[in-house]
Formats: C-alpha cells, structure tokens, sequence
C-alpha cells in the first residue's frame, strides 16, 4: 500500500523540507520503517532506544490517534494519510492541597 | 523577539478563552515571519481546569490548514483559568514546537485577561525542561 506521511514543521529539516512524503507497507510499522530506512535522521527523532514510538510523539491514521486503533499494528489501506505530530498540551499543573 | 497579533483576532482568541470556562482553551494562530494572520481556535479534548490536549481531529485539520495557506505555526494559546500567564511545569514538559510561541492567557481577572508569549526551548525537542523566553506581544 502506497501512504501519503505529513511530516511537521519540525522534522521537515531531515526531509529535504517535505511537507508530506511517499512511504509503503501494509501497518503504521511497515510505513514507519520503510520511512525510517530512507531518512535515518527522522527515524532517530520519532523512536527511543528499546525501538518504540517515543511517548511526546503522536501518529494518526486519517485522523485516528493510532494507540486508539492497533498501534503500530494498525493496517493500513492505498491512499490513506498518515500524519506524525509531536504531542500539544500542557496547562496548569494541579495544586496540591 | 516579538509575535505582532491583529486586534480582531486576539479578541476572537481572549472570547474563545472566555467560553471555555470553567476549563482551560486553546488553539493555534498562523501567520508569517512573527506576524498573525489567522486564528483557529481548538476544542479542549481534556476539558479540564489544569490541563489542556487539543481534539486530534481538529488539530489535524488546523495543521492542514497551516501547511495548505503557506502558514506558520506561529502561536499554540492556551488559557490559565485561575494563575498568572507564565508556563507552568506542565507547560514546559509538554512543549514540542520550538519555533512556536507558547501564548498563555491569565484569566484571573476576568474583566482584563493577561496574555504573555514565551518560547520554550530544549536542547532534544523530546527534553521535558528548557529555557523559557519572553516574546513580545504587539497588537496591531
């Protein structure tokens, strides 16, 4: 399968400063890996040393947040979108009382 | 470094802040080289008092939006519905977007809300501390 990959601002600079790329395989890993193997730096960015998905980093299936589908197990369908974006949020802390 | 806000969009951002309440807002603006030419306000998918996550569906399409008009992600916004407009722990931990102001709207008083930009910067955007920066807010 044949994926478009949004990549954010922030990681363009290791895609030759591609908003999207093209990257295959039939689940978010496949994508993944395929990707990672074409641009090292980018891979080094998203994944922590035991070889997962770092935790401030969000991969969405259309729009679907993956931990909520199969993780990285989540199949993956021609032309879909995958987009990587590193988590938004924040606030307040809570008081102690 | 300063962030130049149109009047009628930070009115539009400090009314989003408002209704938000009892919970803290948020939202993106988007604009160019430092200067504010749009606002996308964003659902609080936390709906919390403390703490703030953008709605994924609404975020990604703000993200389209912003890569599709040739924009920036100038500012992330979020309000602190009862503590002074500077980011807390929780704000630095979670900051990703080193090239994006973090705007804080104070509504502790809620007849004048303080809004203060910061740039928050790490040495690896995964860091959960860095160095924090005032920007300038300007109306325009």
């Amino acid at each position: 399968m044949v994926v478009e990959v949004r990549i954010p601002a922030v990681f363009r600079k290791h895609v030759g400063g591609e908003r999207a790329i093209e990257s295959q395989g039939g689940t978010i890993k496949d994508v993944l890996d395929k990707m990672g193997a074409t641009y090292p730096q980018l891979r080094e960015e998203l994944f922590g040393d035991a070889g997962d998905l770092h935790r401030f980093v969000n991969v969405y299936l259309n729009d679907e947040d993956v931990r909520f589908l199969e993780g990285l197990d989540t199949k993956v369908d021609e032309g879909d979108v995958v987009s990587i974006l590193p988590a938004v949020a924040g606030g307040t802390e809570a008081r102690k009382v | 470094m300063k962030l130049t806000i149109p009047k009628s969009i930070y009115e539009q951002m400090i009314d989003h802040c408002r209704a938000g309440l009892p919970n803290e807002a948020c939202g993106f603006l988007a604009g160019r080289a430092g200067a504010v030419e749009r606002f996308i306000p964003l659902e609080n998918a936390a709906a919390s008092p403390v703490y703030y996550r953008p709605d994924d569906k609404q975020m990604i399409a703000a993200m389209r939006e912003i890569d599709d008009g040739d924009l920036e992600l100038s500012a992330i916004f979020h309000s602190h519905v009862a503590s002074a407009p500077r980011p807390s722990v929780t704000d630095i931990r979670e900051a990703h977007y080193p090239d994006s102001v973090y705007l804080i709207v104070s509504l502790v008083d809620l007849s004048n809300p303080e809004p203060r930009g910061w740039l928050i910067r790490k040495e690896d955007w995964r860091d959960e501390s860095g160095e924090v920066e005032e920007v300038d807010l300007v109306l325009s």
